[in-house]
């Protein structure tokens, strides 16, 4: 299902930040910071636009929860 | 540039929030499923077993009291490994910056208002921490020495109330399956309380204005979130009684509930509801604070807060994406929280606590300040 509230303000808050948010840091040189910038609202965009767009996210958590599977077992002893 | 400084007060009252803020209403639940009506034990034994590592921590941050916790590992561990394990440590604050606007939307929209899209209630906050920390450290915690004495108060209020309805039955029989179902959840409260700690290593040596004595504020905070988790386990015991306890979602809120003074104070839940939703804010604030400030340190950026408003927008999303379901959530927590925090927040501390150690010790470190 698409969500167009929340697509719209996804794309409209990214725009906003650019425009307000750039010409500084250009200015100021801050070159690291503008890539750093770029990349993590180009992220948020980009998973914004997954979610609300109704494509399913690559979840974080299912990605911890393989990562710990091996553990299952210990943390079942702990929880009887 | 003028650098903030944390008072000490200040100092207890986020290390409190922060221990306290992920757990308090919900982790009755886990913690009475194991240990039954020993479950307050527990949350004794996490507080004095909990102690050294918090120690540890202490101890690493006045030797190196000009670095924070991610160059402290760099310096220790050396710069490859150290960056490896302080980019881990500093997963663990991203995730967790975008789990607890979920709990705030998933308690919002279970317990009091089911017809709101989570995403809205979760805007709502995240634009409040994202304001906060734009704000900066010294705003957000000389905002937070109020917050916390209000929530704190609240809390004890409902306590107080709650008193008449305890029923000491609920306690006995007292050690019926030994000591081991203590010990067990223990473990799980200290992964709830003790590990997030961690987090004030982003600001307890660098950003303390006293380094020597705000060591002990920690401590003390610490002690305070254990005292306070003591009390809301203990009283979901003695009021609830353990079986409704485990098999509520959320005890200390359900607790509340059962207020009832005359026909004036019913329905005076929402005491709870209210100093939990400032406990959240303040250890999501600190989350994130963390997050973006080792965001910056790992990549040498100069200044953090250019990445406060676009950090927000992926705590934003994905605060909605993280848990599909209330199931996978409580799969999660336990299989996967109680772990991965131990890990964060017990072992990589005391690993390089051993390993400052075995590489030197103050001997070595001592003259590296400058580099």
């Amino acid at each position: 299902m698409v969500d167009w509230f929340f697509l719209i303000v996804t794309f409209a808050y990214g725009t906003v930040l650019c425009y307000f948010e750039l010409p500084s840091l250009i200015e100021q040189k801050q070159y690291r910071e503008l890539a750093a910038f770029i990349v993590i609202l180009a992220a948020g965009t980009f998973f914004g636009f997954m979610k609300f767009s109704g494509k399913t996210v690559p979840n974080p958590s299912d990605l911890m929860y393989w990562i710990f599977l091996p553990l299952k077992g210990v943390i079942q002893i702990l929880l009887e | 540039m003028k650098k903030t400084k944390i008072t000490n007060r200040q100092m207890c009252f986020l290390t409190f929030g922060v221990s306290l803020g992920g757990s308090v209403l919900v982790v009755a639940a886990l913690m009475t499923s194991i240990a039954k009506q020993d479950a307050w034990l527990g949350a004794v034994a996490t507080v004095v077993l909990g102690l050294p590592v918090i120690w540890a921590l202490v101890f690493l941050g006045r030797r190196f009291p000009d670095k924070n916790y991610i160059e402290c590992l760099q310096t220790v561990w050396g710069r490859p490994v150290g960056t490896v394990v302080s980019g881990l440590s500093l997963y663990l604050w991203i995730t967790l910056s975008y789990h607890i606007p979920w709990y705030v939307g998933d308690f919002m929209t279970s317990q009091s208002m089911p017809e709101t899209p989570a995403y809205v209630i979760n805007l709502v906050f995240i634009a409040a921490v994202a304001i906060a920390v734009k704000y900066g450290l010294q705003a957000f915690s000389r905002a937070f020495e109020i917050f916390i004495l209000i929530s704190a108060s609240l809390f004890l209020l409902a306590t107080v109330l709650i008193l008449p309805n305890a029923k000491i039955e609920n306690l006995q029989p007292f050690l019926e399956n030994g000591l081991s179902p203590v010990f067990k959840s223990a473990f799980f409260l200290f992964a709830f309380i003790g590990c997030p700690v961690y987090t004030m290593m982003m600001i307890y040596p660098t950003e303390a204005e006293n380094p020597k004595s705000a060591g002990k504020s920690i401590l003390t905070g610490y002690l305070f979130s254990g005292v306070i988790s003591f009390l809301a386990i203990i009283l979901s015991i003695l009021v609830l009684g353990w079986q409704i306890t485990a098999n509520t979602r959320y005890p200390a809120y359900r607790l509340a509930k059962e207020i009832e003074l005359g026909v004036v104070f019913t329905r005076i839940e929402f005491i709870i509801f209210f100093s939990w939703i400032l406990t959240q804010f303040i250890i999501d604030t600190l989350l994130f604070y963390a997050a973006v400030k080792g965001i910056a340190q790992l990549f040498r950026l100069r200044d953090h807060k250019k990445l406060v408003l676009p950090f927000a927008l992926v705590v934003f999303v994905m605060s909605g994406v993280v848990f599909p379901d209330v199931l996978y959530q409580e799969n999660w927590i336990t299989f996967v929280w109680a772990p991965y925090a131990f890990l964060h927040g017990a072992v990589i501390p005391i690993l390089t606590l051993i390993l400052y150690f075995v590489r030197g010790g103050k001997k070595k470190f001592s003259n590296s300040h400058s580099s």
